[in-house]
């Protein structure tokens, strides 16, 4: 099976997606084993310490809550959180500051280091001040009066007030318990003159390590965990083949995507890529599809609240992934066919848009300039002009010099006038230069009110056309003259010609007794005979090779025709042995010939092998439809050798047998190929051996519609 | 015994037609120019006028327009020249037929018994119109007797030939094709007979014609058909071409 085979099969091709589905799935299954293993230190640690690692990554979530609680030196119990944790919480010089462990009992551990300042407390402190409201303190001092207080109470001095001052002072917890007072209950009379809430932080700069310990009853409360300690179980004891499995799986991805980037398009039975029913939708609304297809995903996706661990999850992650590389698969392929085939930017949406925009542009702009070619030149002229003259109106307006208006004046007096001089004068040789050109050799350029150079050029174009008229006029007639006098030399001939017949007839009737008399009246009979003729076809051949004779094409049957041959041709054909047989084609063929002239061909061409056929043979008239072409073919065998070649028979005075003493002159197959080719005909001869051909083309025309158009065109003659 | 006028310059021409004219039994007088003729015809009793074109003082078509000022006798033209336009502008001046040189005495005399023929014999009769008889030219058809005349001559048709005539005369001046022809004579579907109508045809100008090769009645449309042309639309036809 060769390599075509299979990228043309559509079943390798499903083969080889359904194949990569796997490679994706098992390979990436072979990178999170990976992953896991580089995470938990598989390649350089034991099994149970990957678990151990496992194991305190759960645990580590337990963490915070336990050191906020051991910090401030709540009692934790073993069983507070679920499973049974103990701790050990120990201050940065190693001290241990509290926890509930006692060493060597429990496998699983996990450490968390944290600043004391992480669990600073703050205190909240109000100082209420007393004093005599007699006795005049404003606020500003009460205040630091009241500040000074709660300095002295944070540095752990109670200030004492004597009583003899006017004034005392509470301090209330942040339950409100009264923290300290003096000289309130002394001074009676007094009120309160100032309250204000002081906040103290408890500063601690020290760092603390939290080591919680479990056992495993913490994997019986985390089932999930307890999985996927399974999961990683195996992913230890296939670590090393699972990167061997994944570079495997890599490369079998890229052979796989190659093979079907390589045989997108094809099909079987096509040479080339083939454009498939999805390729051909445009190629940017193919692209913005899938862009909406992940952007859709991506906000589905946003809004399903993800459980890294829960197998669902993954399924439903899994499932994704695979839909979405499926569409990518597709849409890269899809672009792949797209570019074998090429045109990948032409089919696209904005190509076309652009592109007919581009047409429709183009298509006005043909069209402006079809309507500037058809405007007349002068009208030109005189536009562009106006135009020019009343931008420069215009401009010297605007500039405001009044000079500059005077000298606007002054082109328009001479500028204009002599721009349409010019333009006139060329018009005038334009329209001569176009006569000329389309045989009008009798026209003349009035070049009377022109100025030099034109008026130059304007007799140099009428000295063309007067000596070509005079070349044409001398060709035309030296050919005239050339017809005229074949035809009159031939009526001269003919008058005593026709003398000679009747007396060489006269004394035939006279009956000589001498039989040598008889004999010469019998040559000058029968060379008498062929004079006439002679000088008949004489006449007709100059005419037909000067193009000196009438020619009324109409639609012609050429089986009509062949069967008026047959009429005419067979008998005379039997009397010298020769049989006729005619093969026409099928359906009648019509071609546009003139009858007469067709016919004095066949009747010259048939005259022919009535005279120079070997008897006892058979003559074959065939009608061909070769296409567009109808072919009539002649063909017969030779009575007398052919040393000669078809083209220098159909040469004027040129005879096949070489001799001259048979009837015939020569002058037939160069009548009857003149003749031909005055019809539009072609006209070759053949000549194998002692087999003579004569092979005439004419194109065929519909007969119907050609008398559709000829009655067209009759009405439209009449109207 | 009728009265034949000779006309030509070329007095060998005239002679030898004496001859032949003669040895058939007609009188004949011989003019060389158009102005003899006419002088001629003045003076005596003419039946037929032989007349070549291209003459001396007075050529052959001056001679014919001023002779059928007067005069209602055939005339046969004789010419060297053999362009159609030649024949079309004789017979258009009044010219009953033609003969082209260098002729064949013996067509000479066929013609010149056909004009006098029809000229003496048929041209006085009045024409009736029957049902059952066909008059085109000179050839008459009596579809009763089952006869067909030529110049009053009964001439000799075969059954298919008598059919193909009949039905040129009921359709005169009309292109009829072989296939059409063999349908209406033999009634049966035309299957690759076309070329036996031809052959009939041929036989039936050989037998109405003088001159077969040049026929005057049932002329060859070549790639078309045949047609019987009954002379009538004849100037018209030819001035239109």
């Amino acid at each position: 099976m060769s390599l075509k085979t299979l990228t043309h099969s559509l079943f390798a091709k499903i083969c080889a997606v359904f194949l990569l589905v796997m490679v994706v799935l098992s390979t990436s299954i072979m990178a999170a084993m990976i992953g896991a293993m580089a995470y938990f230190g598989g390649y350089v640690s034991t099994k149970a310490e990957v678990k151990n690692r496992a194991v305190s990554d759960v645990l580590f979530d337990y963490t915070m809550p336990i050191a906020s609680r051991a910090y401030s030196q709540d009692t934790v119990g073993e069983y507070d959180y679920g499973p049974r944790i103990l701790f050990t919480l120990k201050n940065g010089a190693g001290e241990l500051v509290s926890g509930n462990y006692s060493e060597g009992t429990l496998p699983y551990t996990c450490t968390f280091s944290f600043s004391g300042d992480a669990f600073a407390t703050e205190f909240t402190y109000r100082v209420v001040l007393f004093g005599d409201p007699f006795q005049n303190y404003n606020v500003q001092e009460a205040r630091t009066i009241a500040d000074a207080i709660f300095d002295y109470f944070i540095a752990g001095e109670l200030p004492e007030i004597s009583s003899d001052e006017a004034f005392g002072y509470q301090i209330y917890g942040e339950d409100g318990d009264l923290l300290a007072e003096s000289n309130v209950a002394s001074s009676q009379g007094m009120t309160e003159l100032y309250s204000d809430e002081y906040l103290y932080t408890v500063e601690d700069n020290d760092s603390y390590q939290l080591t919680l310990y479990t056992d495993e009853s913490f994997l019986e409360y985390h089932p999930s965990l307890e999985f996927g300690i399974g999961l990683l179980n195996v992913a230890y004891n296939w670590r090393y083949s699972a990167i061997l499995f994944a570079v495997a799986g890599v490369i079998a991805f890229f052979a796989l995507l190659v093979f079907l980037y390589c045989s997108a398009g094809y099909k079987e039975g096509t040479e080339e890529a083939v454009l498939g029913r999805v390729d051909k939708i445009p190629f940017d609304l193919y692209t913005l599809i899938f862009a909406g297809i992940f952007i859709c995903e991506s906000f589905f996706l946003q809004r399903v609240s993800w459980y890294v661990g829960s197998v669902n999850s993954i399924i439903c992650f899994a499932f994704f992934l695979l839909v979405d590389f499926l569409l990518l698969l597709s849409y890269t392929m899809s672009f792949a066919v797209r570019f074998k085939v090429g045109g990948v930017l032409k089919n696209t949406l904005i190509y076309k848009l652009v592109s007919s925009i581009w047409r429709g542009i183009r298509k006005i702009a043909l069209r402006i300039r079809y309507l500037c070619i058809r405007i007349p030149m002068i009208w030109k002229t005189v536009l562009v002009l106006a135009a020019f003259v009343l931008l420069n109106f215009y401009v010297t307006v605007a500039t405001g010099y009044r000079e500059l208006v005077f000298i606007w004046f002054l082109e328009c007096l001479f500028i204009v006038p002599a721009v349409i001089v010019i333009a006139v004068s060329l018009k005038e040789l334009q329209k001569g230069g176009l006569k000329i050109a389309d045989g009008d050799l009798n026209f003349r350029i009035n070049t009377r009110h022109m100025f030099s150079d034109f008026k130059d050029f304007g007799e140099t174009l009428n000295h063309i056309s007067s000596g070509m008229s005079k070349a044409v006029e001398e060709q035309i007639r030296s050919e005239r003259l050339k017809t005229e006098l074949i035809t009159n030399v031939s009526h001269d001939i003919k008058t005593p010609l026709t003398s000679i017949i009747n007396y060489v007839d006269l004394i035939k009737k006279e009956e000589p007794e001498n039989e040598t008399v008889r004999e010469y009246i019998g040559v000058l009979d029968r060379q008498s005979e062929r004079l006439k003729k002679l000088i008949e076809d004489l006449v007709e051949a100059s005419k037909a090779s000067t193009g000196n004779l009438a020619v009324d094409m109409a639609p012609a049957d050429v089986g009509v025709l062949f069967s008026q041959a047959v009429g005419e041709y067979q008998e005379r054909l039997m009397k010298n042995g020769l049989e006729l047989i005619v093969s026409e084609s099928e359906e009648p063929v019509t071609i546009l010939a003139d009858g007469r002239h067709l016919w004095r061909v066949f009747d010259n061409l048939l005259n022919n092998i009535s005279k120079y056929a070997q008897p006892q043979t058979r003559v074959y008239l065939s009608l061909e439809k070769k296409g567009e072409e109808a072919v009539i073919t002649f063909r017969n065998i030779s009575k007398y050798e052919l040393n000669i070649t078809g083209d220098e028979l159909m040469e004027r005075f040129v005879r096949g047998d070489g001799s001259r003493n048979t009837e015939g002159h020569g002058l037939g197959l160069s009548i009857a190929k003149s003749l031909v080719a005055l019809q539009n005909g072609t006209m070759d001869l053949v000549i194998d051996g002692d087999l003579f051909k004569v092979v005439l083309t004419f194109h065929c025309i519909n007969r119907e519609n050609y008398e559709e158009t000829y009655r067209f065109s009759d009405e439209r003659g009449e109207k | 015994m009728y009265t034949i006028l000779i006309c030509d310059d070329e007095r060998d021409i005239v002679s030898a037609l004496k001859i032949y004219l003669q040895a058939e039994g007609y009188r004949t007088l011989s003019a060389y120019t158009g102005k003899e003729a006419l002088k001629i015809l003045q003076q005596e009793e003419v039946h037929l006028v032989l007349m070549d074109i291209m003459m001396p003082q007075m050529d052959g078509i001056s001679a014919m327009v001023e002779l059928r000022e007067r005069y209602n006798v055939p005339v046969i033209l004789l010419t060297a020249k053999s362009e159609d336009s030649d024949k079309i502008l004789g017979l258009n001046v009044g010219a009953d037929d033609y003969i082209t040189k260098p002729f064949n005495p013996v067509e000479v005399l066929a013609r010149v018994r056909s004009q006098l023929r029809r000229y003496i014999i048929l041209g006085g009769k009045e024409e009736k119109e029957e049902r059952f008889r066909y008059r085109i030219g000179g050839i008459e058809l009596d579809d009763k007797a089952k006869e067909v005349f030529l110049d009053g001559e009964r001439i000799n048709l075969t059954p298919t030939e008598y059919e193909i005539l009949k039905l040129f005369m009921q359709h005169p001046d009309e292109v009829l094709s072989p296939k059409e022809i063999y349908r209406q004579v033999w009634n049966d579907a035309p299957y690759g007979a076309e070329s036996t109508v031809a052959v009939h045809i041929r036989h039936i100008r050989e037998k109405i014609e003088i001159n077969p090769a040049e026929p005057r009645y049932l002329k060859v449309v070549w790639a078309q058909g045949y047609k019987l042309e009954s002379g009538r639309k004849h100037e018209l036809k030819d001035i239109d071409s």
